[in-house]
């Protein structure tokens, strides 16, 4: 065991950052220290080995996450984080229970294990590190596995479907608890031997009339570069959405305003247009990360960042106009974006037209704060714009494959945060 | 042509092609430090600890899962990579010098198919799925200008076996000679490589695509075993179109070794600068300005070496 305490102590380790409803002040502390630290932030909770939850969350959201947290391999840690915690103190102390993570080697593992042991011998060199951390609000995450009786759907980034599941060692659970409308009780049921003890897929008619099988895939709210809160229930044949339901996951504190018009913007002192530029540049970086430009992206949360501390300076005028140059000349991206997920002219203005119309608004945002440009603000009621993006997006998803599916679910960003408090509608299609 | 490598060439071959894809993966992780604006300092060590952090991790089972298939697959890549440079000469000479190098090559360079496929549905998720279909769509895509790309070099020499191709650029490098080949070839590289423009198969809006169930030392078989590909694509860059070692001062495998660094560093490169291409769009552009420009160059090769 001395090699693995060895390689621990030199580990960096992996965040996967959660973003709950009212989490968004917490989440750009979180990005900017783990940017100064080099921590480069995981795409998905497999890839991580650390959960990082950014703002107040719910029982909802707090189910999603302990299907998350079971999913992750070992050695892994909790940091759970809200608006008046020291993020740098908190990561310290979640890196540092990640790094000694062996000397708990010897501790019960925990309860879902003891119940169902590992059938992969080899999973025991990770050693037990699900120590949580700062977790005294949430139960051990492991505790609740055994509840989660009756789910064919998954919660977060790694799917889960009805013939599919993508889980952990954890998953011997999952047999005992049947999965929704289907009779996958029995390891060997039904007279055919079901992959793993799970049911197969249904099936349903696609759109030339072939009978193929239907997957009920659902996005978030636990997942990468997305807009907080938002559950996208989906029908998937093969990548091809069938249909498409969404619904708001938690519910923002009555008394955190929407992080991007609260007054002072945490105490800063920052104008209109620079602070509609640096949510323009916080949407924008998510976008560039889904269309698979990471790069473009990380320099988007930097230069957002820069300006939330530093306001609009020189160099940062001179950084900013460089990128927005790369990102508007981008042929590449216009030819990924061109002619996806079009809204009617009728919608708020912040929808309007494809995918590379609303990208490139959000550019010309950021480029009149660049500027300097004097010119007021178009007034953009964000809660507005966020309710008619929901209520937009099944019909705009419907037959559209997975990447479009980000593309237009990245570009349209609704600020959940910004809904009007007797909760959001949501669509269905 | 030429003595046989000797043993401890074999032994070295994969070493370097280590190496180099090592120096590949820090350099990623020094141009995502650059973008991010985080310390460049740390990002050259970023690949050993991220091969830290993947040793120590659990590796995991998943229920219906075909497992055999998974981790075979993920084992692939890297034995694909280093089969397919068992035919680059360095310093005049090959591991295995065969009359057929170049379709050697090439069908090890397809095992990466197989490989993908496997991941991706062994893994029993809908992510591993379609993040395979995916990659063979973009297969159908890149396959044939690659295909043709290769013969338009062969093409040039009259021969299949690597060393003499390289050989045949004496006077001039086919990457002059034919320019939309080498093009091509460059392209291709990074999509058999699932790299850059062409990772839609392992992306992050699939939560990782193939990959996405991946943990531990099966994650660090895999993502190694791309950048060896990659080295591997870049390596076969330097006898087909850029004259294999010959240069000047320096001996014939220095010359090789800094031209494969140079066409990998450019790779990365191109890789960061680049948003992902959806495949839909990439089939679109493979079959319909690709593989006529490719068949269009080999039929202006062959006339010039019916020629000249």
């Amino acid at each position: 065991m001395d090699v693995t305490a060895w390689l621990l102590r030199r580990i960096r380790p992996r965040p996967f950052v959660v973003t709950a409803l009212g989490g968004t002040g917490v989440r750009l502390a979180v990005e900017d220290e783990l940017r100064r630290r080099a921590w480069q932030p995981a795409p998905t909770p497999v890839a991580a080995d650390m959960l990082v939850v950014c703002g107040p969350y719910d029982t909802e959201l707090a189910q999603a996450l302990d299907r998350v947290w079971e999913q992750m391999p070992r050695p892994r840690v909790r940091v759970l984080l809200d608006a008046q915690d020291d993020v740098a103190r908190s990561l310290n102390e979640g890196g540092a229970a990640l790094a000694s993570s062996t000397e708990g080697s010897s501790q019960a593992p925990p309860l879902a294990d003891s119940a169902h042991p590992a059938p992969d011998p080899s999973s025991s060199h990770g050693g037990d590190s699900g120590r949580s951390h700062e977790d005294s609000g949430a139960a051990d995450a492991s505790a609740h596995s055994e509840e989660h009786g009756t789910h064919d759907r998954s919660e977060g980034a790694s799917s889960e479907t009805a013939d599919d599941e993508g889980g952990g060692d954890q998953h011997a659970d999952h047999e005992h608890g049947g999965h929704g409308d289907h009779s996958g009780h029995d390891m060997h049921g039904g007279g055919m031997e079901m992959p793993g003890g799970l049911p197969m897929a249904e099936r349903a008619a696609d759109r030339d009339g072939l009978t193929l099988d239907r997957l009920h895939v659902e996005l978030g709210p636990v997942l990468a570069d997305w807009p907080a809160g938002l559950r996208l229930s989906l029908a998937l044949q093969g990548d091809v959405v069938q249909d498409a339901a969404v619904s708001v996951v938690g519910a923002a504190p009555t008394d955190t305003a929407r992080f991007w018009t609260a007054p002072g913007l945490g105490g800063r002192e920052l104008g209109g247009p620079s602070v509609e530029a640096a949510a323009a540049l916080d949407s924008l970086q998510r976008l560039l990360a889904v269309a698979g430009w990471p790069d473009a992206g990380a320099t988007g949360r930097r230069l957002r960042d820069d300006l939330l501390r530093h306001g609009a300076r020189e160099a940062w005028r001179a950084r900013c106009r460089r990128w927005i140059r790369r990102v508007r000349r981008s042929r590449l991206l216009r030819w990924s974006t061109d002619g996806l997920g079009f809204v009617a002219p009728d919608a708020p203005e912040v929808l309007r037209g494809d995918v590379t119309a609303r990208w490139k608004r959000r550019l010309d945002t950021i480029e009149a704060a660049v500027a300097q440009e004097s010119a007021a603000p178009r007034p953009t009621d964000a809660g507005a714009a966020a309710q008619s993006a929901l209520d937009l997006l099944p019909s705009l998803l419907n037959g559209q494959e997975l990447a479009a599916v980000r593309l237009i679910v990245a570009s349209l960003d609704p600020d959940l945060e910004a809904l009007p408090a007797d909760g959001a509608e949501v669509g269905h299609g | 042509m030429g003595d046989p490598m000797p043993l401890w060439g074999m032994l070295l071959l994969p070493i370097g092609l280590l190496l180099l894809g090592y120096g590949g993966a820090a350099w990623s992780a020094i141009l995502t430090a650059r973008a991010a604006g985080s310390p460049v300092s740390l990002a050259a060590a970023t690949p050993a600890r991220e091969t830290a952090r993947l040793l120590v991790e659990q590796r995991r089972t998943i229920p219906g899962a075909d497992t055999l298939l998974w981790r075979l697959g993920g084992a692939t890549v890297p034995v694909a990579a280093v089969l397919a440079v068992l035919v680059l000469p360095v310093a005049d000479r090959a591991a295995a010098d065969l009359s057929i190098g170049v379709v050697w090559f090439n069908a090890m360079e397809v095992l990466i198919w197989v490989a993908v496929w496997t991941v991706g549905w062994g893994a029993n998720s809908a992510w591993g799925l379609v993040g395979a279909y995916r990659f063979l769509i973009q297969g159908l895509a890149y396959a044939l200008p690659h295909m043709f790309a290769l013969t338009t070099a062969a093409l040039g020499a009259g021969s299949l076996r690597v060393s003499d191709i390289a050989q045949a650029q004496e006077n001039l490098w086919f990457a002059a000679l034919m320019p939309v080949a080498f093009g091509v070839y460059l392209l291709s590289a990074m999509a058999m490589a699932y790299w850059g423009p062409f990772d839609p198969a392992v992306a992050r809006d699939l939560a990782g695509g193939a990959a996405a169930e991946l943990t531990g030392v099966d994650r660090l078989v895999f993502r190694s075993g791309r950048y060896l590909m990659l080295t591997a694509a870049a390596a076969m860059a330097v006898p087909l179109f850029l004259g294999g070692g010959a240069g000047p001062l320096l001996p014939g495998w220095a010359w090789t070794v800094l031209k494969t660094a140079a066409v990998l560093a450019l790779l990365v490169w191109l890789g960061h600068r680049l948003p992902t291409v959806r495949v839909d769009r990439f089939t679109e552009i493979g079959w319909v300005v690709l593989i006529p420009a490719t068949l269009l160059q080999a039929l202006v090769v062959a006339i010039v070496v019916l020629v000249v």
